[in-house]
This record gives structure tokens, sequence and C-alpha cells, in this order.
């Protein structure tokens, strides 16, 4: 069984762990932020928050056009801050896996090491 | 000559899965995940803080505790098949870890049965079929052959109906059970047969990855899905959100295979440009609505292949009562609806839903016709639109409508075939068992199918058959099962019909005494008696010719010999009341255009017979005076009396599968009075005279050739009448009983009542009236005098009834 144990550990075992973050993780962050779908309506009015002037008189399209701007600027920076925000939990997420899957081959010799550190230590 | 095949039960797999097995458990999976923190905190708190060098020791517990859980999540507890399943000779490389990491060494046919009963998949036969496992080590005989042979079956099983890499549970335990000797008479017993054995494969499969997606299930688009999306409050108020009601779990909607295509058609033109509408016609019980609630859930999965401009959609319903109740006629209620379409269009991400269009299309109680704001709409494809409604409210609005109906891009939907309802019905019963503590056993599922097709005429497949399951969810066995008599009884109780076989003691004892039941309250005519009582006992004990009625009788002879009462009788022994007798005279019936109201719907004619039996299907339908009817009336009757099908004025079929139909003439009733002066019997002169009958014009062969049974009735002679005169004093009896008194006849009174009541051309019919108005008046005067104490018994002679009938002439 322990044979069996690290045998997966070092093989299988840390493949796993390197898909487990850099794709199944990630890839629930990327869907948890929207962040294809936000990047895809990056300059889109907020909440359709949008007035439409077809057939209204001139002075109100142009403050319609202001308006609409102003939306779309609303849109832009929230859309950009939740991106911002996913962005900075993948980055966690990556680094911390990044230590994990370099940590990763030191656990099974974790005795050896014990050793070594009570050794050094003394 | 079959492959050998082995199990290494010593093999790096078969090891992997006894562990996974004990790692199979939560607790201990916890309690390792628990240690490893709280070895990784003592260790911090004890190597750095106090600076103890020993806690060096506990990186080896942290680390080592959380090893095993991570190689259960990464590795065991979905332990790969090592090949696939055509490469196999060791089972070991592709049995289930559940099953491999149970068996034992030696391999033999209990341990496989030990195994197999206790696993999800033996459960699921146990559970759901009804199957048990602990007779089969002592029919399957515990040998190296039978264990190959069940591994070979598992085998080759799971090649065929598996969608799984590894042989599963249910696969082996199907193989278990097929290699039973005889087993399919063993399933016959269970009302299975091994093709519903072996599909159940297919159904746990589907169950575990229903369960699985149940678990899995996840909001769906992430935080920032509507941003790009506008405010609706309006219709968050008065409309209901399919979507929200999907993602908030509330509905498990199954993928139905046979209604795929309407699901790709609805989906393909709300994402056209142009006229982006999906009309749903089919009738009701089809599963339109479930249909709409399937694309809800296809849009939030939002799959790759699917148009960016569908994906995430909402599906919302607005129904036409909760509009009406918010407004105050129909000008408030048009600027609602203008302001909730404006809303919808200027959100972007909605697709409105209206549920029983013709409601919004039509003026009505509950309706009101709003196709002057659906026009623009429909024309200009700004908001997509999903509508419903049945064949026939298509049709109407086809002739009111006819520029609407062009906008619409119509979808049929067809009723599901047997196999796709069962497949809705397997999937449908989840939900249901999740309401209360039940399990749906496969027979119910058939025995719903079964009893829907025949008895329930207002809905469609599969929607009748999922009405019976729900409505059968109170009548489980040991609180638990619901079976097919679960079904049964969920039918009797609501539609008020007989469906079971006749099971227990008392109604066996009603039907095998069927003629003595019948004769309690009719005297002699022993011969018709007898062939409408065989042909009851066929029915009952199911072998009957399904697709007729139950029986089809002709009774001939005089008025007045007991035609209509042996009717009665019937109504009353077998169907449990007189009012189970519809009666139609059909000298009513005699001219070409009377068939209309013979067929009428029960809107407008609730006495028509087809509004009477649709209502009360379990009925005898009484044909008095046949030979009256007119010969476009007869053969309407032809098809009720060869098909047991008859279609009403809204062409819908009325069943009279269930009834029993007599038809009665007295036609020939002279003859047959002769026949029986010159001393034949009936059975003497039968033949000749349908002969006659036939000869004589008065019915056709083919009419007479319909009929099951055709039952002569003889005139009563004077001793029969009494026996009548005998039956109705009973009758006067029971009605006195309340007051403890009782009235008993001599003879000579009986034999005076009988001559008196006899009338050659009405028969006994004047009888029941003379006696009655006899006795009764004779018992008034008794009663008023106060010459009576509760108790008495009141003998009445000749005279006394003589004088009686003198008074009253």
């Amino acid at each position: 069984m322990v044979i069996s144990m690290v045998g997966w550990w070092y093989s299988r075992g840390w493949a796993w762990l390197v898909r487990q973050v850099f794709y199944v993780r990630l890839k629930r962050i990327i869907a948890f932020f929207s962040i294809t779908e936000l990047i895809a309506t990056l300059f889109s009015p907020f909440r359709r928050d949008f007035i439409d002037t077809k057939r209204a008189p001139v002075g109100l399209k142009i403050q319609a056009f202001f308006g609409n701007i102003i939306s779309r600027i609303m849109g832009l920076l929230i859309r950009l801050a939740l991106i911002f925000s996913g962005l900075i939990v993948m980055a966690v997420t990556a680094v911390l896996g990044f230590f994990l899957i370099v940590l990763w081959p030191f656990v099974p010799i974790s005795p050896i090491l014990t050793i070594i550190l009570a050794v050094s230590s003394i | 000559m079959q492959d050998m095949y082995s199990i290494n039960l010593q093999s790096a797999r078969s090891k992997k899965s006894r562990v996974s097995i004990v790692l199979d458990k939560k607790w201990l999976r916890v309690t390792l995940v628990s240690l490893s923190l709280l070895s990784f905190a003592t260790w911090i708190a004890t190597s750095f803080y106090f600076d103890i060098y020993l806690g060096h020791v506990l990186i080896v517990i942290w680390t080592w505790s959380i090893m095993p859980v991570l190689w259960y999540h990464g590795e065991l507890r979905l332990l790969s098949p090592v090949v696939s399943l055509g490469n196999s000779k060791s089972l070991d490389d592709i049995l289930d870890r559940r099953v491999l990491g149970k068996l034992s060494n030696p391999m033999t046919v209990p341990g496989i049965v030990e195994v197999l009963k206790k696993s999800p998949g033996g459960i699921f036969y146990t559970n759901r079929f009804g199957v048990s496992f602990d007779f089969i080590t002592t029919v399957i005989p515990d040998s190296p052959v039978s264990v190959n042979k069940i591994l070979y079956d598992a085998l080759e099983l799971a090649k065929i109906h598996t969608k799984d890499p590894v042989i599963n549970d249910v696969t082996f335990a199907c193989a278990l059970l097929l290699n039973i000797p005889n087993c399919e008479y063993y399933f016959s017993q269970l009302n299975l047969d091994k093709d519903e054995i072996i599909s159940a494969i297919a159904w746990k499969e589907h169950q575990n990855r229903v369960y699985q997606k149940i678990k899995d299930h996840k909001k769906s688009g992430g935080l920032g899905r509507d941003f790009s999306f506008g405010w609706s409050p309006l219709l968050n108020k008065v409309g209901t959100n399919i979507s929200e009601s999907i993602e908030n779990g509330h509905i498990l909607h199954r993928q139905i295979e046979g209604h795929d295509e309407v699901i790709n058609q609805m989906q393909h033109v709300l994402s056209q440009a142009g006229r982006r509408n999906a009309c749903l016609v089919g009738e009701v019980g089809v599963g339109k609505t479930t249909l709409v609630y399937a694309l809800a859930q296809r849009l939030l999965s939002a799959p790759k292949n699917m148009e960016r401009s569908l994906r995430y959609k909402q599906i919302v319903e607005l129904n036409a009562a909760t509009l009406l109740a918010r407004s105050r006629g129909s000008g408030e209620m048009e600027s609602l609806l203008i302001r909730i379409f404006n809303e919808a269009i200027h959100a972007k991400n909605i697709i409105i839903f209206l549920d029983e269009a013709q409601l919004f299309l039509e003026n009505g109680v509950g309706s009101v016709d709003l196709s002057s704001i659906l026009l623009p709409v429909l024309e200009g494809g700004a908001l997509p639109l999903i509508t419903s409604m049945t064949d026939q409210q298509w049709l109407k609005l086809s002739q009111s409508n006819p520029v609407l109906v062009q906008l619409l891009n119509r979808i049929t939907v067809n009723p599901l075939d047997e196999d796709d309802t069962l497949r809705v019905m397997e999937d449908q019963i989840m939900l249901f068992e999740g309401r209360g503590n039940i399990v749906y056993m496969k027979q119910s599922l058939k025995e719903a199918y079964k009893l829907a097709q025949r008895f329930i005429r207002d809905q469609e497949f599969p929607g009748k058959a999922l009405k019976l399951l729900e409505s059968a969810m109170g009548f489980a066995e040991d609180k638990y099962f619901i079976t097919a008599k679960s079904i049964q009884l969920a039918v009797e109780k609501s539609v008020g019909v007989k469906v079971q076989v006749a099971s227990t003691e008392q109604e066996r004892d009603v039907l095998l005494n069927l003629e003595g039941k019948i004769h309690e309250r009719m005297i002699n005519q022993s011969h018709a008696v007898k062939v409408v009582s065989d042909a009851l006992r066929r029915a009952r004990a199911g072998v009957r010719n399904q697709n007729k009625p139950i029986g089809t009788f002709l009774f001939l002879g005089p008025t007045g010999v007991g035609k209509t009462e042996l009717s009665k009788a019937l109504a009353d022994v077998y169907f449990g009341g007189e009012d189970h007798l519809v009666r139609l005279d059909l000298n009513e019936f005699s001219r070409a255009d009377d068939v209309s109201r013979l067929i009428e719907v029960g809107a407008t004619n609730s006495t028509s017979l087809t509004a009477q039996i649709s209502k009360q299907p379990f009925s005898v339908v009484l044909l008095d005076e046949i030979e009256k009817a007119h010969p476009n009336v007869l053969n309407v009757l032809l098809q009720l009396l060869d098909e047991g099908m008859m279609r009403d004025s809204d062409n819908k079929e009325v069943s009279f599968r269930d009834a029993v139909v007599i038809a009665t003439s007295n036609a020939g009733a002279d003859k047959i009075r002769s026949h029986i002066e010159s001393g034949e019997s009936l059975e003497q002169f039968e033949d000749t005279f349908i002969d006659e009958l036939i000869d004589s014009n008065i019915f056709r062969p083919e009419f007479i050739n319909r009929f099951d049974e055709i039952a002569l009735f003889r005139p009563l002679d004077v001793n029969e009448l009494k026996q009548v005169v005998d039956l109705i004093v009973n009758a006067i009896n029971k009605t006195l009983a309340s007051q403890k008194i009782r009235v008993e006849l001599t003879d000579d009174a009986k034999t005076l009542l009988a001559n008196n009541g006899y009338d050659p051309r009405l028969g006994a019919r004047p009888l029941r009236r003379t006696v009655q108005r006899s006795i009764e008046n004779i018992m008034a005067q008794k009663l008023l005098s106060s010459k009576l104490i509760p108790g008495s018994v009141v003998a009445l002679d000749a005279p006394e009834i003589k004088s009686s009938l003198d008074v009253r002439n």
C-alpha cells in the first residue's frame, strides 16, 4: 500500500496536482469571475442603462450621448475591477500552487528531512 | 466454449480497491485531515515558538496523514481501469473498485452474491425490481464454472450496455441474475422480462449521472454574468423566472431524448435574426412546458456550441391570470404588457414565455385579447418569445387571426412513445421520491403507462403517466414502495374504475357466485344470467380481449321479463351500484340526425352516450329497444361493439372497453311466447329464432354477429311471478324494518297478486306497482290505527289483498 501510494505520488500524483492547480482551479476562478464574458462586453453600458435617442431632439441627443458615455465608462470600470480581482485571485492561486508543486516531492521523504532537521538543530 | 476469465485479487489494482473502500469512509478522511492540520499547527508552535527540537517529529504525522487523503482524491476515488473492456483477460483490471475491493479469495458464488446484494447496484435491483438475492446461492451451483460464467456475462453485458469504462456493480449484479437457471420464469413471476432486467444497467448509470449533476450544481456564468444586461423590476414582479428556479435547484429537468430535436429547433429559431419566436403546438401533457424548462437549463449551462446571443438568457413566464389580477380592464392590461415587453427588450437577456398562449389572444373568462400588442413584437423580432398551445387552439387561432399565425414559427411537439415515456418517468420519480420517503418500482412505471393509456384521455404522454405516478404517492405499500398495485389503487380512487384483477377473497367469492348474487334480485332467466356471468368472469380473470368492451350482449324477449332488471343487477353486483347503469332509449334515436345527439361532448350535452361513459367508463350501457334506432345510429354503435371505441363530436376517442354493453329488443316476442307455449325450451329454438329475425330484416346479420352473446328471455309463468312477488315483499320489509314490523303473504295472496299484476303485453312490469300499492295501503291503515306494535308480523291473506285491490279498482 505504502509503495503504491509513494509510486503514485511521484508519477501521476504530481501530474494530478499540476492539473488541479493550473487547470481545474484557474478555470473555476475564470468562470466564477465571468472573466470571458466581462472581456467580451467590456465597453457595453452598465446594466443597459442606455438612452435611446432615435427620435429625440438634437439637444437631448447630445445630453444622451454624454449620458451613454458615462454609462459605458461606468460599465468599463466595474468590469475592469472585477476582472482585476479575478486576476489577483488567479495569481495568488498560481503562486501557492507553484509552491505546493515544488514541495510535493519532499512530502514522502519528510521523515528523513525531520531527522536531518533534528540533527542539524542539535 | 467461452473463454476462461480470472480475477487476481493480489494485483495492485485489487489492493488499491481495498484501500479505497477503507478511505470511502468520510469520517476517516476528516480525521486524517484534522490530524494533519493539528500536527502542522503543533509543529509550528513547538519548533519555532517554544523551540522544542523534537517537535520536528510532528512533520511526519502532518505529511503522512494528509498523503492518503490526497491519494484517495487523486487516484483511488475513481480508480481507472488498467485496460479497456475489450482487451482484458484478468477482470481485476476492469472491475469497479467498489466490487473488486470487497471480493475475497477464493471466488465463490455465495461470495459474489454477498458482495453484490449489499452493493448499490444490488440494492437498486432489490428496491426497484423486487429482486431477491438470498435464494440465488441455492439455485446456482457453487463451482468455478459458474463463477467464470458470471464473470463472462458481466464482461459481455458491460461491452454492450454500459457507458462506464469498468464493469460496474449493477452490470455485475445483472450478470448474476441472468445466471439463475430458468431466470425468465423467475422474472415473469415479478411481472418483468429479461430485457427489463438488463435495462436496469442504463437506468442506474443514468441515475448516478443525474445525482452527480445535482451534487456538482453550481451557479453558471459567475459573478459578472448579468452585468451587461438591463434591469427588469416589473417583469421580476409579475413573471416567473424559470431560469432562476432551475439555478436555485428547484427544478430537476431530465434530458428528454425524444424531444431533443424540439429543443434544438427552439434554440435555432430564437438565435436567428427576424421572427425570433417559437410556438410549441401539441396536446396537453406532451411536455411543452417541460421543454421550455429544458431549454432554460441548456441556456444556463451555455455549451460551447451555443450561439453567443443565447448564452445565459433568462426565460420568464407570464401568466394571464396574474396580469389580469394586476390590472383593471383591458386598457390597463395592455399598458402593463407594453411596459413589461419594453423592459424585456431593453434588458436584452430575457425570453418571454406565454404558456397557454390562447389566454393572451382571445377575450373570455381568465383571458384577454392582446394580439394587437403581440403583433408588432412578433413582426419586429426585438423580443424573443416562446408560446405554447394545443393543436385545436392553433386551428382556432388560424381561423380567427391568420395574420398572427403567419408570424408564429410553429414547432410541433408529439407525444412520447412508450420507451421515451418510461425514461421520463425514471427521471421524474427522483423528484417524487425526494418529496416523500418512497421508492417507485419498475412495475409501477409500467403499470402507470398501461393504465394511463387506457383511462386518461384528456392528456397525452408523458404527462398522463406522470400524473398517475404522482397520484400514487399516497398508496405506498409497506409505507415505502410504490408498486403496480399502488398505481391501480390510485386509478381506482381518482377515476373511479376497477382495474385490479380479482384478488381479495370477497371479490373472488362474488365472481364465482355471480349467478347466485344476480338471482337474489331476479327470478329465473338462468340462460341469460349464465352467459353474462361467464363473460364477466373472463374479464376479471384477465383473459378477455382488451380492445373490446368487457362483454356485449343482445337481450331478446317480451316486455317485463327481466331484461332491464338483469342490466341493473349487473351494474349493482359488478360495478358496485345501480348508478353505474347508463341507459339510452333508442326509440328516441330514430332519425338520421340523432347520431349527433349520441356523440355530443359533455360540455354541450351531459346526457349523451359519450359524455356519460367518459365520466364513468366502468358502467353497464343499456341500449333499450335497439330495433327502433335509425340505421345511421346503429352504424355508429357497430364501431362501439367492434373496437370498444367511439369518437365524440370533438373527434376525441371515448373508450367503452371497460363497459358491459347490453342491447335489448322485444322484436319477435310473440314468437318466443308461442315457442314456449308449445313446450319447447329456449335452447331448442334459439338458433331458428335468430335466423328468423335476420330473415325478417329486423336485424342485419353483421349487427347480430357483433355481439358476444345473444340471450333469449322467456315469459314468466305463475310460479315465477309469485317469486317476483316475494322479492317485492322483501323490499317492502326492508323499508318497514326501521319500525320493526314485517309483512308475510299466504300462498293464495301471492297467487292473487301474481294474476292481478301480470299483463300479457307488459309482462311482470305492472306487478311491482300492484304489489306495492296493495300492501302499502293495507300497512298504512294498520299503522295509522295503531294496531301494530314493534315486533309485529303481519300475515296478509287473499281476501284482505282482494278487498284492497277492489277498493283501488
